[in-house]
């Protein structure tokens, strides 16, 4: 791919990104314009944008990029782009961890971070022990799994909820994604953790591109497939688990971004995983201010805005069966 | 088959190894070694073991008995990378991704850590050498199946190995891109390379190697010739192979006779001598009307 | 991320350093997010209307969640965020402090048209755009919304949203009546709903054992059966009624076996129900195999009480408390109250 295009996907996402940044920082149910600074009136306001809006643009950029990040690792590691942490239950598996910390009392955010972890594994590993039992390593039997994993975890939330009753009112309104009321830490903490992400990911570029053209072919030059599917399952549950942890459950955004910026022609993964976490950022920015604006006062949880706009994109593209690989029968 | 002193010059060696599938012996205590410089055919019927091999001397599979060596260390206890450095394998099927020429064959220089013009560089020559020079910005989804195994095998020649492992590489090739790919195979081999490339085409074989492995000599020229490529009846009705997995046998390749390709394949071809290179080459016998 | 980084060789090293440093970045940025503060010490913000002359009335409460909350003069600019609490500033003080609320909140009718907050899901930023002196919160808005507010220094009362007994109203009222400064005001409303509320019970009490009825309150149209327990302030209002409550034994709001209510095939079914959903909710249970074959419901003992006066632990506890008296005893005579109801 030329350097030209390129440099003009990193202009294009960055300038996306920053635009929906500056318009969800513009937006809001206190408008900037509506007293100059100085005044008490436009002071109090820009110290709404700063302790609130800013935070909560700044938590849903993270969480965004996190996801396009995760999607990315994910749909590498199973050579399927419908692969995401929403589809394969991981987002389920990290919302229950998180849910039981809740219910069994827990307060602290790091406690609930460290739940959601636990439980973002157990269903990637779930999800991968499905696939090899069920023999069939195309993109249905992923699927197929990913929806199990989904529907397992699903049915313990719902468990948790009619055990815990008042205490799980909250919950629900978490599982359905939203970054409304996100503090300084919070933001800057999943921001700590995206780029940390990013950088165990960004370090694994090239052999994850080598894993771009099967298992046999990344063997062939070198890459110790069984270590690299284990580092970057870790990675892309800690992403997925830290997102649901501080922002809920949000579906699609995951799959989305990897597949957009692979459409315009960033296959490989040093520009894909940057450009991915770009948009995905953006695109959630984006999602939340419509979340805000769209039936204002009443605000529209966070996932259902991603999930109207993800969910016939996912079925187009489970209808196109698009895999990443195009054919992968290599040698027994 | 050769001494324990010689051993500590090949690049590959195996002792012992026997490898079996689904219940079946392909083979058994098969000692064997590659040197610098040489050029090996594997050469057998279907399903003899051939690509099983070649997954062993890569280490992508485990043999049931005996060990691989790489440079006289036992190749189960080398790191991915580290194999990589020097031995270079190209599947039976190349598969295809999204990545472009130019990209795919970079990855031949992860494993020794190539990087910025050097790489580059070595892209370029590679991809020139295999007659794919117009091709690097192509997605590799978008070439022909001919084209794609010349870029596993270009991908190859970027890796820069001391042992190239090569399954089935004039598949899907036409005859120039075939002839002029064992023109690069004996060209790594003049540059002091080994190199082992499995094949059903005998011919091909005799025309390129420098040895032979033959597998499949368990299949005894009694079998009917009217069948030929067929699994025995036993095999056919699931049961274990009476007959014991001999180990293949090493053959020069001038000195490949009709009788062990018999032996081999259940065919008894027709011998002649190539007029230019003076080697045994083998011709279908007549056809004639028949069942398969 | 330029051409030239392409090709950098892969050391173990390397890689695992990365490891170990995303490890510490997550901890540590996660420990940081999950550690919020508490209330920042901060002055809320001066109203136009604030004048300096209140500063000698400062007011201290711990709230339900342990935060003490402190005012340096009555609120005179309140966001409630919950339907209970806007009646009961209300009955202590008029709508006239009120300069937002939810949409879920309907009474008294005045608060229809302020401004409003979201329903269940409340935008921080809209409350804060607001001005207020004060918010008044339930506990489940505790996660993210008031720590939200009290970055910004608004200070935030958070009341139990959900109340066992009628104390717990009368101590919310209590609560709300100090942060207004209309402690006396707050008293006599207190003193005027507890006597009503003794002397309905005194009435009850003539009713003769053998005469007492059971009930089962039913919160959903079947099929679903959802239920009131004893420990819910709807558990609260059948005992001081004299009503038996089937499932007095359970807690919260439990999912009921509809095989269970045929089997105590109790005296009343009393359906919590919004406005204008009555008459549907009796065909749905005049359909149901199960329940249709109810007593209650073939003798037409079936009572509606509106969901909004039971459900919402405030003032109007004594409404709900007489509807209910007089649906299920309509001989027992209800003692007038001094100016209540």
């Amino acid at each position: 791919m030329s350097r030209r295009r390129i440099a003009l996907g990193y202009a294009g996402f960055g300038l996306f990104a920053l635009a929906a940044i500056a318009a969800g920082l513009w937006w809001g149910a206190a408008r900037l314009d509506a007293a100059p600074p100085g005044t008490p009136e436009g002071e109090w306001i820009r110290r709404i944008v700063w302790e609130l809006r800013a935070p909560r643009v700044l938590t849903a950029f993270w969480a965004g990029a996190a996801l396009g990040l995760a999607g990315s690792a994910l749909q590498a590691l199973f050579q399927n782009a419908l692969a995401e942490p929403y589809t394969l239950g991981v987002s389920s598996g990290a919302a229950f961890g998180a849910a039981l910390f809740f219910a069994l009392g827990g307060a602290s955010g790091l406690g609930a971070g460290g739940t959601a972890l636990a439980g973002a594994a157990a269903a990637l590993f779930l999800v991968q022990l499905l696939v090899r039992l069920s023999r069939r390593p195309s993109a249905e039997g992923l699927i197929l799994a990913g929806a199990a994993a989904n529907a397992f975890f699903g049915a313990l939330v719902s468990l948790l909820m009619v055990f815990a009753g008042e205490e799980l009112r909250a919950i629900v309104y978490w599982l359905f994604g939203s970054v409304a009321g996100r503090s300084w830490p919070t933001a800057l903490g999943l921001g700590g953790l995206v780029a940390a992400g990013f950088v165990g990911l960004y370090a694994e570029r090239r052999r994850l591109d080598a894993l771009l053209f099967g298992e046999t072919a990344a063997l062939a030059v070198g890459v110790d497939v069984v270590t690299l599917r284990r580092r970057v399952a870790f990675l892309a549950s800690a992403l997925a688990a830290g997102v649901v942890a501080a922002a809920g459950v949000i579906g699609f955004v995951g799959l989305v971004a990897p597949h957009v910026v692979r459409r315009f022609g960033a296959p490989m993964h040093r520009h894909l995983l940057p450009l991915a976490a770009l948009f995905g950022g953006g695109w959630l920015v984006a999602a939340d201010l419509i979340a805000r604006r769209a039936l204002a006062p009443r605000e529209l949880p966070l996932g259902v805005v991603t999930a109207l706009i993800g969910a016939p994109l996912f079925a187009w593209l489970l209808v196109r069966r698009e895999a990443l690989s195009g054919d992968d029968r290599d040698a027994r | 088959m050769r001494d324990e002193g010689r051993t500590q010059a090949a690049i590959l060696a195996v002792r012992g190894i026997g490898a079996s599938v689904g219940g079946r012996t392909l083979f058994s205590d098969l000692d064997w070694a590659l040197y610098p410089g040489e050029v090996w055919a594997v050469v057998g019927p279907n399903g003899a073991g051939k690509t099983t091999f070649l997954a062993l001397l890569a280490g992508l599979r485990r043999p049931d008995a005996g060990e691989v060596t790489l440079r006289g260390r036992p190749l189960r206890r080398l790191r991915r990378e580290e194999i990589a450095r020097h031995v270079a394998y190209v599947p039976q099927s190349p598969g295809s991704g999204p990545l472009s020429l130019e990209e795919f064959l970079a990855l031949g220089g992860l494993a020794s850590g190539l990087a910025g013009a050097a790489l580059r560089r070595r892209v370029e020559q590679a991809a020139e050498r295999f007659g794919l020079g117009g091709r690097l910005k192509l997605p590799v989804q978008a070439l022909s199946g001919g084209e794609r195994r010349r870029a596993y095998l270009a991908r190859a020649e970027v890796q820069d190995a001391a042992a190239y492992l090569l399954d089935e590489p004039a598949a899907d090739l036409d005859v120039r891109a075939a002839w002029e790919m064992f023109g690069r195979i004996r060209a790594w081999a003049a540059e002091g390379r080994g190199v082992v490339f499995v094949t059903h085409d005998v011919n091909a074989a005799a025309l390129v190697a420098d040895r032979v492995l033959l597998f499949g000599g368990r299949r005894d020229a009694a079998l009917p010739v009217t069948e030929p490529g067929r699994p025995s009846p036993a095999a056919e009705a699931g049961l274990p192979d009476p007959a014991p997995a001999p180990t293949p046998a090493v053959l020069h390749p001038t000195a490949l006779q009709a009788e062990a390709i018999e032996g081999a394949f259940g065919l008894r071809p027709v011998p002649v001598r190539h007029p230019l290179a003076n080697v045994p080459q083998f011709l279908y016998p007549p056809i004639r009307p028949g069942p398969y | 991320m330029r051409r030239r980084t392409s090709g950098h060789r892969f050391d173990a090293g390397a890689v695992r350093r990365a490891w170990a440093l995303a490890l510490l970045f997550g901890a540590l940025w996660l420990c940081l997010g999950g550690c919020q503060n508490g209330p920042s010490p901060g002055a809320p913000p001066k109203g136009a209307d604030d004048g300096a002359d209140r500063e000698a009335a400062a007011i201290r409460l711990v709230d339900a969640t342990g935060a003490e909350v402190a005012l340096p003069a009555p609120a005179r600019r309140v966001v409630t965020l919950l339907p209970s609490l806007t009646e009961t500033v209300a009955a202590v003080a008029g709508v006239g402090p009120l300069v937002g609320v939810t949409a879920n909140d309907t009474y008294p009718p005045e608060v229809r048209t302020l401004p409003t907050v979201g329903d269940m899901a409340v935008d921080p930023e809209r409350v804060a755009a607001l001005r207020p002196d004060l918010v008044l919160a339930g506990r489940f808005h505790g996660t993210t919304v008031v720590p939200a507010l009290r970055r910004l220094g608004i200070p935030v009362f958070v009341e139990e949203e959900n109340a066992r007994t009628f104390d717990d109203v009368y101590r919310t009222i209590r609560n709300v009546a100090a942060l207004l400064g209309e402690g006396k005001r707050g008293e006599a409303l207190v003193a005027r709903l507890s006597s009503r509320v003794q002397a309905i019970e005194k009435a009850v009490r003539a009713v003769p054992e053998a005469e007492r009825k059971t009930a089962f309150v039913l919160l959903s149209p079947p099929p679903d059966v959802y239920t009131a327990g004893g420990d819910t302030f709807i558990g609260a209002v059948l005992r001081a009624a004299g009503v038996m409550n089937v499932a007095e034994a359970a807690e919260g709001w439990p999912l009921w076996s509809a095989e269970d209510v045929v089997r105590a095939d109790p005296d009343v079914l009393l359906l919590v129900v919004g406005e204008g959903e009555a008459k549907r909710w009796i065909e749905a249970l005049r359909r149901s195999p199960g329940l249709s074959t109810l007593r209650a419901v073939r003798e037409s003992r079936v009572v509606t009480i509106d969901a909004d006066r039971i459900s919402r632990p405030g003032p109007r506890l004594v409404e709900a408390l007489v509807e209910v008296v007089r649906a299920v005893y309509p001989d027992v005579v209800v003692p007038e109250g001094v100016g209540g109801g």
